[in-house]
């Protein structure tokens, strides 16, 4: 009889791109679950909303690539993209911003430049940074945190306003949700900054508690406890977490020491904002980042001192899409120069 | 080891006294504390040992089996780039192949048999077994109870760098180490490949310190000399990028085809090298021949040329004067050319050369030599044009009892020479200026025609002559210029215009024989030789002769009329 003739090795590790992708799926439900505690339904409503776009939108895409659409699908790539996207922007923006936004991410970040594996930017920021642009208002409008809200909306208003075509404040008093819309504690600080008050009076608002944002640390610490059991689990590496985390820790913590009136506190900054979300799930993207280990302690670094530099000087409250979208414009320049010195050479 | 500990320290024994080591290390894997056991068992007995040598165990890790990952281990050293384990004053052996050296030194027992590990699902006896090299796999498996029908493939090696066997009619051979014959279910069918995805797992784990996602990126786009960059000659093939790649790419498959292709490659590029340089090896050796056949071919050329010279010049020269002397003696019969003799006979002797063709021509034809008898000139240049016909048309008529036969012959030779290709070349001129007239050799045509033109066919003759002197003075006796100034002086006697024009003449003529390849004068000389002589085969050089005559002749025409 003729035998199979296969190469070596003939054994492989029980080790899949969709189990991957699902685990980090899976890890990011603590912080999804505090996100959803505190800012209501909207955000399941716009995280079911950029799954299903990302799905459809891939599918379209393969299919007019004519590939195999199951096994794309089935690497589970693109509902983390949707996930990632959906957590990333207002829970109550309108619906069109979010599928707009993930169409965007699927189709001309990602498939467009050859899908999984090869695209350059990482789809949910990049997608991000379009809506922001494009729609600043409903990408600014945070929800009051449901902790703070007299009228927090139900789900039922979480709906209605999310699939209505007015505008946002409208929608909300007409529903009664809590008075209007809020900027986030991070935007709340930068403008009160602006306008001559320092951190710690800034930091009296009903928006902030003990220091930080209300709601917002304890998403941001779901957001953390995921990404160590995605370490624990050897789904991610350390480098760029603790890159993302010391650049960010580094500068805060020397910003904060320079000038503590102006600037605010390490602390503030890790437990705000996407801080968590974008160090263990976000700049982990392995595809857009540096691939030595060496590389991707340095690609973190370069986010996370980024993300100050913006969160500071910049002209936009929160600076995740943007320092990661950076980074992945140096990460080849990296990995050019950031080669680990191979066995048997000098 | 755990049978054979003392055979192995036998070999090692005979290793040392080989290389002379500092130190001699048996690395163990942690998973076989037996082995350990009894390999320290056996060192602690065998005294010769016992001062440098320690059995080290090592963390089980694949692949710390391999010989540069084992020296890390074991030294924390790495062997460099491309340079081998002595060049770090390290020698690595498997301890089958310190049994086998006590073996073939002390017993005398030569390489015919070795442990192979028999396992898999597949098989009812998996084991070690000691299998004389040749044993047919097939034969092997049977013996260890192997279940065709639960098996869909035998690989040869372990399970991360073994090859398949597609068929089981295959010998063990001595590097054999094991027979690998899963069942069905036990490997899992390998998945299609998907996108990578960069995690950089293959990274973390290759004990090469290699980037795989980029090897395989430059493999894949068959980028090979980034791939080289990369380093992809230092992978050692153990799979372990393979093994944890989560989009199952068959990495080392890829890394083999790249490093075949550039094997390939700088194999086709040593092959073109080396056809470059037979090529360029036997262009050299064509060119060399050719100048060494050039060469030959010239130094002939100047043996030819010296004995042309020296020795066959009288030879020719006597050739030449008899063939005068013929065309004299059928010229002879008439009446006239004593004349044209005695005429001669006062000039120089060139003149006299010139006097013998008129004769001749005079002889050829009488009533025009008898109107010229008044002009030597116009004689001559009759006489020229005859000369050729006669010669032609009678040459076989050697009837001689003439003054002008007797006088030729007391020529010297060489002018003799140079009076023959002038009256050739004169009578070829002659005839190509007015061949009708010659041709006929009518009574009544020619006398008017000399008449007409008899100046000027006087000085054309006067012109070629000398030149035809220089030129034959040039071409076969530069060491001999009498016949030149003997030339000049005859024509100071017939007219100093007629002589500045010859030195006109002359002079171009020798430019253009000094142009001229020194060959082709010889080949003029040669055939105008042979034009006048009896050999047969001299036809076409005759016609040749002939056809370079008129050319001269027309040229000197032209410079005729120019005066």
């Amino acid at each position: 009889m003729a035998f199979k003739v296969a190469t070596s090795p003939h054994v492989t590790h029980n080790n899949q791109t969709s189990k991957v992708m699902l685990t980090v799926l899976l890890c990011a439900i603590p912080g999804f679950l505090a996100q959803c505690y505190f800012f209501g339904w909207g955000t399941l409503i716009q995280v079911l909303l950029a799954m299903i776009t990302a799905i459809l939108c891939e599918a379209f895409v393969v299919k007019l690539r004519k590939r195999d659409i199951k096994a794309t699908l089935s690497d589970n790539s693109a509902l983390l993209t949707g996930l990632l996207l959906g957590v990333s922007i207002p829970p109550l923006a309108p619906w069109w911003v979010i599928i707009i936004g993930t169409a965007f991410a699927i189709i001309m970040v990602k498939q467009l430049y050859g899908g999984l594996g090869n695209n350059i930017f990482n789809p949910a920021m990049a997608a991000y940074v379009l809506l922001l642009i494009a729609f600043p208002v409903q990408m600014t409008s945070w929800v009051v945190p449901n902790a703070i809200a007299q009228h927090p909306a139900d789900l039922l208003a979480s709906l209605q306003t999310v699939f209505s075509f007015g505008h946002p404040d409208v929608d909300w008093y007409r529903l009664g949700i809590d008075g209007s819309s809020m900027a986030t504690p991070l935007d709340t600080l930068k403008i009160d900054l602006s306008m001559g008050l320092t951190t710690s009076e800034s930091l009296t608002k009903a928006v902030f508690s003990s220091g930080v944002g209300v709601g917002w640390v304890w998403v941001n610490l779901g957001y953390l406890i995921g990404g160590l059991i995605m370490l624990k689990l050897r789904t991610i590496r350390w480098h760029i977490p603790v890159g993302v985390i010391a650049g960010l820790g580094i500068a805060a913590t020397a910003g904060y020491l320079i000038s503590p009136d102006t600037h605010a506190s390490p602390i503030f900054h890790l437990f705000s904002g996407a801080t968590m979300l974008a160090a263990f799930f976000i700049a982990t993207d392995p595809v857009t980042a540096a691939t030595s280990n060496r590389g991707r302690i340095l690609f973190g670094v370069i986010i996370g001192v980024l993300v100050y530099l913006i969160r500071n000087f910049g002209g936009y409250p929160d600076a995740f899409a943007f320092a990661v979208l950076l980074a992945n414009l140096c990460a080849p320049l990296i990995d050019y120069y950031i080669k680990p010195r191979a066995y048997g050479h000098r | 080891m755990r049978d054979n500990a003392e055979g192995i320290l036998d070999g090692i024994e005979i290793i040392k006294r080989l290389v002379k080591p500092q130190r001699i290390v048996i690395a163990i894997e942690d998973n076989k504390p037996e082995a350990v056991a009894a390999m320290r068992q056996a060192l602690s007995r065998y005294s010769v040992l016992a001062g440098n040598t320690r059995v080290t165990v090592i963390p089980t890790k694949y692949p710390s089996g391999g010989e540069k990952q084992l020296i890390q281990i074991i030294t924390g050293k790495e062997v460099p780039t491309g340079a081998i384990p002595a060049s770090q004053g390290i020698l690595v052996q498997n301890v089958g192949t310190a049994f086998a050296i006590a073996d073939a030194v002390q017993a005398s027992i030569p390489l015919i048999e070795r442990v192979v590990t028999v396992t898999g699902n597949a098989v009812s006896k998996p084991g070690n077994y000691w299998v004389p090299i040749g044993t047919p796999v097939s034969h092997l498996l049977q013996q260890c109870g192997f279940d065709i029908n639960n098996s869909n493939q035998v690989i040869v090696g372990g399970p991360m760098m073994g090859y398949t066997l597609p068929l089981l009619d295959v010998p063990v051979l001595k590097g054999t180490n094991c027979i690998l014959a899963p069942a069905i279910s036990e490997f899992a069918e390998p998945a299609e490949a998907r996108a990578c995805i960069r995690c950089g797992e293959c990274a973390q784990v290759c004990p090469a310190q290699l980037l795989p996602q980029q090897l395989y990126w430059h493999s894949k786009a068959e980028e090979y000399d980034k791939a080289q960059a990369y380093n992809l000659r230092d992978c050692i093939e153990c799979g372990c990028c393979s093994y944890v790649c989560p989009s199952e790419i068959p990495l080392v498959e890829h890394y083999r085809i790249a490093k075949s292709a550039i094997r390939n490659q700088e194999l086709e590029k040593h092959q073109a090298e080396k056809a470059k340089q037979h090529f360029e090896a036997k262009q050299k050796r064509l060119e060399d021949e050719k100048r060494h056949r050039e060469e030959r071919a010239k130094q002939a050329a100047a043996q030819r040329k010296v004995s042309m010279n020296a020795g066959d010049k009288d030879a020719i020269a006597e050739a030449m004067a008899r063939i005068q002397a013929k065309k004299a003696a059928a010229q002879a019969g008439t009446a006239e050319p004593n004349a044209a003799v005695q005429d001669t006979n006062k000039s120089s002797q060139v003149a006299a050369a010139i006097a013998r063709a008129k004769a001749k021509k005079a002889a050829s034809a009488e009533p025009s030599a008898a109107g010229s008898s008044k002009n030597d000139q116009v004689a001559a240049a009759i006489a020229r044009a005859k000369a050729k016909k006669a010669a032609a048309a009678q040459q076989h008529d050697l009837n001689s009892d003439n003054s002008v036969t007797a006088e030729s012959a007391d020529l010297d030779p060489k002018k003799a020479q140079i009076a023959a290709a002038v009256a050739r070349a004169k009578a070829k001129k002659a005839a190509a200026q007015a061949s009708a007239t010659v041709t006929d050799a009518s009574a009544t045509k020619a006398p008017e025609t000399t008449d007409s033109s008899d100046d000027k066919k006087a000085k054309i003759a006067a012109a070629v002559a000398k030149a035809k002197a220089k030129k034959a003075m040039q071409a076969q006796s530069l060491e001999d210029p009498a016949p030149v100034e003997a030339a000049s002086p005859e024509l100071d006697e017939a007219a100093t215009k007629q002589a500045k024009i010859a030195a006109a003449v002359a002079k171009a003529k020798a430019k253009k024989l000094a142009q001229a390849d020194i060959q082709v004068s010889q080949v003029t000389v040669q055939t105008t030789e042979a034009n006048t002589g009896e050999d047969p085969e001299a036809a076409k050089k005759a016609k040749i002769a002939a056809a370079v005559a008129k050319a001269k002749a027309k040229k000197a025409a032209k410079l005729q009329d120019k005066e």
